[in-house]
């Protein structure tokens, strides 16, 4: 069940949050998807034994999907009801018509108050970041000069 | 029949040992189902992955998606960090392909990403129609 409240998993494993205890090797997206209740693309549970309680898992498939989306500089003010997802990577796997790789080197967080949250991969738990500390974690990481942030608007 | 303790001990240890021999038999990578799988998949690499597949994306090569352009942004991941090739065939009867799966997985830190590959085999080339993944993230 979404409750789209980011900060309700805190520190939790996702096998906590999936009603379907699907665990892939990156849960990023996979958590997102079940705090918003998102559908887009590629779902988890897989075998697809049940219907009901899947969420995305994908990254790219979640930033290609929002009508809204694109650098964060230009990221909009948000009306009730809207959540405004964080996206990193390279700006090379973002193309001139806003549409994201499936490069392998990305990740996604929501933003709620100042803090993004997001599913640690290494830590197995969902983590807090400040925005800054958000795109140093991955920009220490991710190959190239040209990590950055993407928004993406959830209505 | 009662045993001593020296011949419960024995068992004892012999059980251990074997139980660890089986451990270590089951950790063993096959590697030669896994050429052979990973094989059939490069033997397709210049074709092109159909629209309808869930292996078609944006993987960086110029044009249509590649079985090779998907491949090689994967293996790319392998400079550093853990990082495992797994593939497996399995017969599929007189007359029918190979049910094959590839998957790549890496992890360095935060970063974490897989694909699992699925593809029927002929004759040891992957069908493209036939491609099915499974990527993360």
């Amino acid at each position: 069940m979404p409750s789209g409240n980011a900060e309700l998993y805190l520190g939790k494993d996702i096998v906590a949050i999936c009603p379907h205890k699907y665990v892939g090797k990156n849960n990023c997206a996979h958590y997102v998807g079940h705090v918003l209740g998102l559908t887009f693309g590629t779902l988890c549970n897989l075998s697809r034994r049940v219907e009901e309680g899947r969420a995305s898992i994908r990254v790219n498939e979640v930033y290609n999907a929002l009508g809204s989306r694109g650098k964060w500089a230009n990221k909009p003010h948000l009306k009730e009801g809207e959540t405004l997802l964080v996206f990193v990577t390279s700006a090379r796997h973002v193309d001139s018509n806003g549409i994201m790789s499936d490069h392998p080197q990305k990740h996604i967080g929501i933003l709620s108050g100042d803090k993004i949250y997001n599913y640690s991969n290494s830590h197995h738990k969902v983590v807090a970041d400040t925005v800054d500390a958000f795109l140093a974690k991955f920009d220490s990481i991710y190959d190239g000069d040209d990590i950055s942030l993407f928004y993406g608007v959830v209505a | 029949m009662k045993r001593s303790s020296f011949q419960v001990g024995v068992i004892l240890v012999l059980s251990l040992l074997a139980s660890g021999v089986e451990a270590k038999k089951s950790l063993k990578a096959n590697t030669d189902a896994s050429q052979k799988a990973v094989s059939a998949l490069l033997a397709a690499s210049d074709e092109p992955i159909p629209s309808e597949s869930t292996c078609h994306g944006v993987f960086g090569g110029e044009g249509p998606p590649r079985v090779r352009d998907l491949l090689a942004m994967e293996l790319a991941t392998f400079s550093r960090g853990k990082n495992t090739l797994v593939g497996t065939c399995k017969a599929g009867g007189t007359g029918r392909p190979q049910a094959c799966r590839v998957t790549i997985a890496h992890e360095f830190g935060e970063e974490a990403s897989s694909a699992e590959i699925r593809f029927d085999a002929i004759e040891g080339h992957a069908v493209a129609a036939s491609l099915d993944c499974r990527l993360l993230p």
